[in-house]
């Protein structure tokens, strides 16, 4: 249970700071979201990002707006908001620390496999 | 071929197959139940069927693919990922362990529905069949054994069939089979239908197998077949108990109906006659009265027919805040039924008499008549036929002016030494104190007619409108000088109570036996004519017998 709780912690920072980052990158559809989150094995299915989405959204984090499309229904198009652009450069520095936090902490381990394991 | 609908997703229109709706409706039901909890569960429902929409509108090619297919829909879902995936992304994102089949082992109760695609009428048994998870073949033998042999067959399977709704869609279907409504068993209950299909056709080179080899399951299936065949009966058995139980319910909300004042015009007991109990009951808390009683009888029915409902078709129809409800209004109910009850019970303490006494005009003889109070017209006794009485009584309901009550007792007794011939007539009632019970006894209405010789008689004392019955009774002592001769009528022998009249009348030949019976009071008390001239020696001590009363009379 500890360990679920652990990962599903870690997990769920990480994939809020990548989302945020691809969004960062210009306006975007959630669809093609989802499959730069696929490609970075992230996420699987669509359904999952919706419920990210709205919460970023909420936080106002993030800001769509509607375009037409060529097939279908118009889409919503999600954008970072300055808001969201400082959100991310703090993570980008929490994530640099965290890596080198995790890479200290793994590495400098007194216990022998872990050397073996990392080095 | 296949029946296609019309969808709507926000705002575009899909031609979907019938299946695949299903499917799809199921997802997004599955998908709404998920994030009801959700903060802006509606945006996020709405984002994801945008998307379908949107997928669904890639998948259109117009003049060569216009409809949604069961694999369009299976493949949009898959993308979307299934509700399962949401919880694991909601917990973090990708994992590699393999999805579970949940649902496979459900053991949800069953529905009961009408088989539309195994039907002879209308789907019934292979519906009940499905219910109690046998063949319907079995159903539908032991339907026809009832028929002939009880003939309640068909009126079960009527009443099933009004009753039962006919399984319409894939979800009623699934439920009658006891599946649980979710994407997978869609799926299979799908892929089945098609293998059936397909079956079909190669099933029939395959069924014909060598007798032995059945001969073994043929054991085990009657043994299986015995077995279900007992719950069936206990079943039927629990249903004919559950329809009797209704019977009943529907029967005393009929009585309390008809008991509604003014119903039957006489602003009392509604349709019921006089004998009624309501008559016992004051106006002023008949109302309460019954409610109560309609309450206390129709509560233990109610939660009789729940109880059997549950034990026999496993269905709770009522919660645990109703089930108290209904026993915190019996308690009541039947709390005031005993305040009333203990109420009237005190107005039965004391009992009262009124005695009138009446000189009559001597004669030498007189004619005993009986008035027949109950019949609106005076009719000749001896003509009107069993008919004609329920009708006279009737219409004298509804008249209402009265309520006929206590049939009169007469006796005749001798009068003291030179005394004149005289009627004693004595009103009884009760009440709660004796000053009560007196005056309702006074308010007795009773008359005896005289006309020369021809005494008529009421047969019934009566009670004026309004009057509550109070063991209320007439007794009239018709006190004859000794020598007076008494013809009695032969209406009034049944009213007559210190003589024995109808042995009197034995002694009469037939064609006289109708008319009036000849007696004579004596110093030994009253005396059959007829009878002393039949049996001159040796029936003197049999008459003092009959007149046993009259002679203990005349010692007080």
């Amino acid at each position: 249970m500890l360990v679920e709780n652990t990962q599903t912690q870690m997990r769920k920072g990480i994939l809020e700071y990548c989302i945020l980052s691809i969004i960062s990158r210009g306006e975007i559809y959630a669809s093609d979201i989802i499959s730069e989150l696929k490609i970075a094995r992230l996420l699987v299915v669509e359904g999952t990002l919706y419920p990210l989405l709205t919460r970023l959204k909420n936080n106002e984090l993030l800001s769509y707006s509607w375009k037409e499309s060529s097939a279908g229904p118009p889409r919503k198009y999600y954008q970072i908001t300055p808001a969201g652009q400082q959100v991310l450069k703090a993570l980008d520095e929490t994530w640099n620390e965290l890596v080198f936090a995790v890479k200290t902490a793994t590495t400098w381990s007194p216990k022998e496999e872990n050397k073996a394991n990392h080095s | 071929m296949n029946k296609t609908i019309i969808i709507n997703i926000n705002g575009i229109v899909f031609h979907i197959e019938e299946d695949a709706y299903e499917v799809l409706r199921s997802y997004m039901i599955e998908v709404k139940k998920h994030f009801a909890y959700t903060e802006d569960s509606k945006e996020i429902v709405g984002d994801i069927e945008n998307r379908i929409a949107e997928m669904f509108s890639e998948r259109i090619v117009a003049g060569k693919k216009e409809v949604i297919t069961i694999a369009d829909v299976e493949e949009v879902c898959a993308q979307m990922g299934s509700v399962k995936d949401f919880e694991r992304g909601e917990e973090g994102g990708y994992t590699d362990t393999q999805q579970t089949t949940y649902g496979a082992g459900y053991t949800g109760t069953r529905k009961l529905f009408r088989d539309m695609d195994d039907k002879v009428f209308g789907g019934v048994c292979s519906g009940l069949g499905h219910y109690l998870d046998i063949e319907a073949l079995w159903v539908r033998l032991v339907m026809v054994l009832l028929f002939v042999f009880a003939g309640t067959g068909f009126l079960v399977y009527i009443i099933l069939w009004i009753v039962v709704p006919p399984a319409r869609t894939r979800s009623d279907r699934m439920a009658m089979r006891g599946e649980a409504p979710n994407l997978q068993n869609f799926k299979k209950n799908f892929e089945e239908e098609m293998e059936g299909l397909r079956g079909n056709f190669t099933m029939a080179g395959e069924s014909i197998k060598p007798g032995l080899v059945k001969a073994g399951d043929a054991l085990e299936q009657l043994a299986n077949f015995i077995a279900k065949a007992f719950i069936i009966l206990l079943k039927i058995a629990g249903a004919l108990v559950v329809f009797g139980l209704c019977a009943a319910l529907v029967g005393l909300i009929i009585c309390v109906v008809l008991a509604i004042p003014n119903w039957g015009g006489d602003n009392y007991g509604g349709v019921y006659g006089p004998d009624f109990p309501l008559y016992y009951i004051p106006e002023t808390y008949k109302n309460m009265v019954i409610i109560a009683v309609f309450f206390s009888l129709a509560i233990p029915l109610i939660a009789l027919i729940l109880l059997a409902i549950r034990m026999v078709f496993n269905r709770r129809l009522a919660g645990s805040y109703f089930g108290f409800g209904l026993l915190i209004i019996w308690l009541v109910a039947t709390g005031t039924l005993a305040y009333y009850a203990i109420q009237t019970a005190e107005d039965f303490r004391e009992d009262a008499t009124i005695v009138k006494e009446q000189v009559l005009q001597s004669a030498p003889q007189y004619y005993i008549d009986i008035h027949d109070v109950n019949q609106i017209k005076q009719t000749d006794s001896t003509t009107h036929s069993v008919d004609s009485i329920g009708v006279i009584i009737r219409s004298n309901k509804r008249m209402g002016k009265f309520k006929n009550f206590g049939s009169v007792g007469i006796s005749v007794v001798k009068a003291e030494q030179g005394g004149a011939p005289k009627l004693i007539q004595e009103f009884r009632a009760r009440g709660k104190d004796f000053e009560v019970a007196a005056k309702r006894a006074g308010r007795m209405v009773y008359s005896i007619n005289q006309e020369e010789q021809h005494l008529t008689f009421d047969s019934h004392s009566t009670l004026p409108k309004g009057e509550l019955i109070r063991d209320q009774r007439i007794h009239v002592k018709l006190s004859l000088p000794v020598g007076t001769k008494l013809f009695l009528s032969n209406d009034a022998d049944r009213y007559m109570r210190n003589l024995s009249a109808w042995e009197c009348r034995d002694n009469y030949p037939e064609e006289l036996r109708e008319g009036y019976t000849e007696w004579l009071m004596t110093s030994e008390g009253l005396k059959c004519m007829a009878e002393s001239a039949n049996e001159q020696e040796d029936t003197r001590d049999s008459i003092v017998d009959n007149n046993v009363d009259s002679l203990g009379l005349r010692k007080h």
